[in-house]
């Protein structure tokens, strides 16, 4: 590779990493993929907690005050951070100039005790409030609303509050883009369809992000190396998708090298039967081996009644119960054919299962069976022989 | 007989099948014997499968000695064949010595990393499967569940369907919802755990440890068959076996997904050797693994479809191609204009296809309509994490290779790469855009596991249009990067 070429190379390969985080700045600063969403509040979450009015789908009317108090309208919230959101906008009509407007707030540390804050005139005629230099806008807020004193000359319509995330700081997308790289999730049950890479529904991908530099570079490269003029190689290109290969491929050994950490903490040093009560089926395990003991595998069959037959614990019982000949279903009924002879595990306690201890009885809907009761787990099942009848 | 049984079981099988292709099928030439490792341990674990199959009859332990023992003659016959006495005659000459000065340069330096970068990943690969049980979901309700039964028992105990199940007490067949799924996967997980000598999740796993090392060898074997020097070869074997869905698949072992990849993978890349330079080894070497496709997941039946057609493209005049793809095009457009067509076709069941329903024999019958799926697609190709760089190089890939099929004219292998690729995308998008398949997209449970199956013929593909064929480049010497 000459000089030429490779200056050309890197230039283009350092122009396409700058241009590339411009643009990741630009999409984190403009755009909600990491920023939480506003909070809004329509009618319907606002509450009236002082004065008399109406509420209707699109709006919170009130008519009158109640004597010597203001207006008081509060919203209903989830408890969120006060830095993740640092303006506050109404929507209210009705309002007069000779109408002040406090803003209130609780927190989890003031408790019931409201924090006031004067409306200045120029945020009233903005309709929105910047908290960013509010010194008591801190913490978990738990809370929110607006006062409204003085006379009511006519309705206040109140429609929707709504609560602004704060702008990211430089800083703060510089953690979002480490985040995007860092985050790291273990072995699920989607890892077998498909592989997140970065945070799910939040953030940039690593791969749109490689993906975005090698094309800016590679644009780039194309622009200063003008093989329009004279035909070049591709050598140049294949580097930098070499290059962008390599970055994801650390990025994704890193993550199986942690996945790999984390089977080692749960696994290693365990022989088949300790694993399989070490992991994820460890709250039921113990109880399927138990019943498998009390069933032979030369026997009839075993069903397994299950209010959700195929989820899981229902699916991955029978897995663990092999060689037991089973079948799990939601109902048993006289046409399901259970007789003499076979097992019944219920798991979980499906409503309409019931067993008469007395005359050892099973008693399913319209259908009733002679069984012993064999095994019984609180919270995880119970396992019954059904015999013949007298 | 434990580990040293699993061990017996996963290489005596390959090694006789490598032993026999490499002596009957390659000659003397840069990567046969690791196209022949990776060929034979596929071919041998598959055979292995169909043997275990075959002597069932005579119970699972006899059958499988058995069919362990069939797999010794073959090898000794092999090794007899390539004794030094015999190699001198036949004009093979050994590898080694190795030229130190070969090891010296950048080239030397990257293929020592990349193989190093690679070993390491195997380790911390082969180190999941030696740790984790059982895990991914289809794994134990269908493929290792039947293995386990089978294994259990001692016999190959038939999997019926639930009403069958329910109105059968008493005949000891057993019912998993997935009863009418191919057997092959289920007997080598099967093969395995008999050879431990009783279930195992780690015995059942660990063939697909196997599965990935014999398509990493198959690969390399291949493109350096190809012309490429070891350097640009690693490189492209690098970027293969680093795609992350694929990486998930051996750490997650079970499901039959890799297989069909490999097989898919391995067979057609064998064929394009064949487009490219006619060589009858490499089309037997195709042939043999396509023959397994329909045994290993339904899907493998249409796909060895994608193969012919393949064929048929390399080997027929372009403009009989376009003829032929107008033609189909136009009979398609009568056949749905006037309401559809229903056939019966002895042996192989009931073709139908109309506007709205498409039975296929009995692999599928599925319902047509547009549904929109672009937004689960574009998920599972671009933004999740399972493709590395490779889908986004494939999109402009198709095109160039489109426009240099057209600068070059006459290139039966650029056609038979072409024809793979596009006819697999364009069965991923009838499946996930026309029929009711459309919810998996939706839940993003299948989209990636089928792109997976055609994975390594989109990294050969790259490849290729890198590193021009032996076959076309003028005068000795092995293949250069192909300049633009």
């Amino acid at each position: 590779m000459d000089r030429a070429l490779f200056l050309r190379l890197l230039a283009s390969m350092l122009g396409g990493t700058i241009v590339t985080l411009a643009a990741l700045s630009a999409v984190y600063r403009f755009t909600d993929v990491a920023n939480p969403p506003s909070i809004v509040r329509a009618a319907s979450a606002l509450q009236l907690v002082e004065g008399e009015g109406q509420k209707t789908a699109e709006a919170l009317e009130v008519t009158k005050s109640s004597p010597g108090r203001p207006v008081v309208v509060q919203a209903a919230v989830r408890p969120f951070q006060a830095e993740r959101f640092l303006r506050f906008r109404w929507s209210v009509q009705g309002l007069s100039p000779q109408q002040e407007l406090r803003l209130i707030w609780a927190t989890s540390a003031s408790g019931a005790r409201p924090i006031v804050r004067r409306v200045t005139e120029r945020e009233a005629g903005a309709a929105a409030v910047d908290l960013s230099a509010e010194a008591r806008w801190a913490g978990e807020i738990t809370a929110i609303g607006l006062v409204v004193l003085g006379p009511l000359h006519q309705p206040l319509v109140f429609s929707r509050f709504l609560l602004e995330p704060k702008p990211p700081t430089l800083s703060d997308i510089r953690s979002e883009i480490a985040a995007d790289w860092t985050s790291k999730e273990g072995w699920t049950g989607h890892s077998i369809n498909f592989e997140y890479s970065g945070r799910p529904n939040r953030g940039i991908p690593p791969v749109s992000q490689v993906a975005l530099w090698l094309a800016i570079s590679a644009a780039l490269y194309l622009a200063m190396a003008r093989p329009w003029r004279a035909p070049q190689g591709l050598a140049p290109y294949l580097v930098m998708i070499l290059i962008g290969w390599g970055i994801l491929d650390l990025h994704g050994m890193s993550a199986l090298w942690g996945r790999l950490q984390e089977t080692t903490v749960l696994y290693a040093g365990k022989d088949a039967s300790e694993r399989a009560a070490a992991g994820p089926d460890a709250r039921f395990y113990p109880f399927l081996q138990a019943v498998r003991e009390r069933i032979s595998p030369s026997a009839a069959r075993l069903f397994i009644l299950s209010a959700e037959p195929d989820a899981y614990l229902a699916a991955k019982s029978r897995f663990h119960l092999f060689p037991v000949n089973s079948y799990a279903t939601v109902a048993i009924d006289r046409s399901t054919g259970v007789g003499p002879g076979d097992y019944l595990l219920i798991l979980g306690a499906p409503n309409h299962a019931e067993y008469d201890r007395q005359r050892e009885r099973l008693i399913l809907g319209d259908l009733r069976l002679a069984a012993d009761l064999e095994l019984m787990a609180p919270g995880l099942g119970s396992l019954f022989h059904i015999k013949a009848e007298g | 007989m434990g580990w040293v049984g699993v061990v017996l079981a996963m290489t005596l099988p390959g090694l006789a099948c490598a032993a026999l292709i490499r002596r009957f099928l390659l000659k003397e030439e840069p990567g046969a014997w690791s196209l022949a490792l990776g060929y034979g341990y596929l071919v041998g674990m598959l055979v292995a499968a169909s043997l275990l199959r075959l002597l069932a009859p005579l119970g699972l332990t006899v059958s499988f000695w058995l069919a362990l023992l069939c797999f010794l003659p073959a090898l000794a016959f092999a090794i007899r064949e390539m004794l030094p006495a015999k190699r001198r005659l036949l004009g093979l000459r050994p590898a080694w010595p190795l030229s130190i000065s070969r090891l010296i340069g950048w080239k030397p330096a990257l293929s020592i990393l990349l193989l190093a970068w690679l070993a390491a990943r195997a380790t911390i690969l082969a180190s999941e499967v030696w740790l984790q049980p059982l895990f991914p979901w289809d794994a134990w309700t269908t493929w290792a569940a039947r293995a386990r039964v089978w294994c259990e028992l001692g016999q190959l105990v038939p999997f019926v369907s639930a009403n069958d199940w329910l109105t059968s007490s008493g005949s000891g067949a057993y019912t998993i919802a997935a009863w009418s799924y191919p057997k092959t996967v289920s007997l080598i997980a099967l093969w395995s755990a008999l050879a431990y000598g009783g279930w195992n999740d780690t015995a059942a796993n660990l063939p697909w440890l196997g599965c990935y090392v014999a398509l990493g060898l198959g690969f390399y074997g291949q493109a350096r068959r190809w012309g490429a020097d070891v350097a640009p070869s690693l490189v492209f074997l690098w970027m293969l076996l680093s795609i992350p869905l694929l990486n998930v698949h051996v750490a997650l072992a079970g499901y039959a997904d890799i297989w069909l990849s490999a097989v898919f993978g391995l067979s057609a890349i064998a064929l394009v050797h064949w487009a490219a330079n006619g060589d009858p080894r490499q089309a037997v070497l195709a042939a043999i693994l396509a023959a397994f496709l329909p045994f290993i997941k339904h899907e493998g039946a249409v796909w060895v479809s994608l193969l012919a057609c393949a064929a048929i493209v390399a080997s027929v005049r372009p403009r009989w191609i376009l003829m032929a793809i107008a033609g189909l095009a136009g009979g398609l457009g009568l056949v749905l204009s006037t309401g559809g067509l229903a056939l019966t076709i002895p042996l192989l069941g009931s073709l139908e296809l109309r506007p709205d329903h498409l039975r296929l024999f009995a692999l599928a019958e599925l319902d047509l309509g547009f549904h929109n799926s672009w937004p689960a697609t574009v998920d599972n190709l671009f933004i999740y994490g399972n493709w590395n760089l490779l889908l986004y190089l494939l999109v402009p890939a198709i095109p160039w290779g489109l426009a240099r099929l057209a600068r070059t004219g006459d290139s039966p292998w650029l056609r038979a790469e072409l024809a793979l690729v596009l006819s697999s995308l364009a069965a991923l998008f009838v499946l996930f855009f026309l029929t009711d398949a459309h919810r998996w997209a939706e839940r993003s449970t299948s989209v990636s596991r089928l792109v997976l199956h055609f994975t390594p013929v989109y990294v050969f593909y790259l490849f290729s249009l890198f590193c021009l064929p032996r076959a076309q480049i003028p005068g000795p010497s092995a293949a250069v990067p192909d300049r633009a």
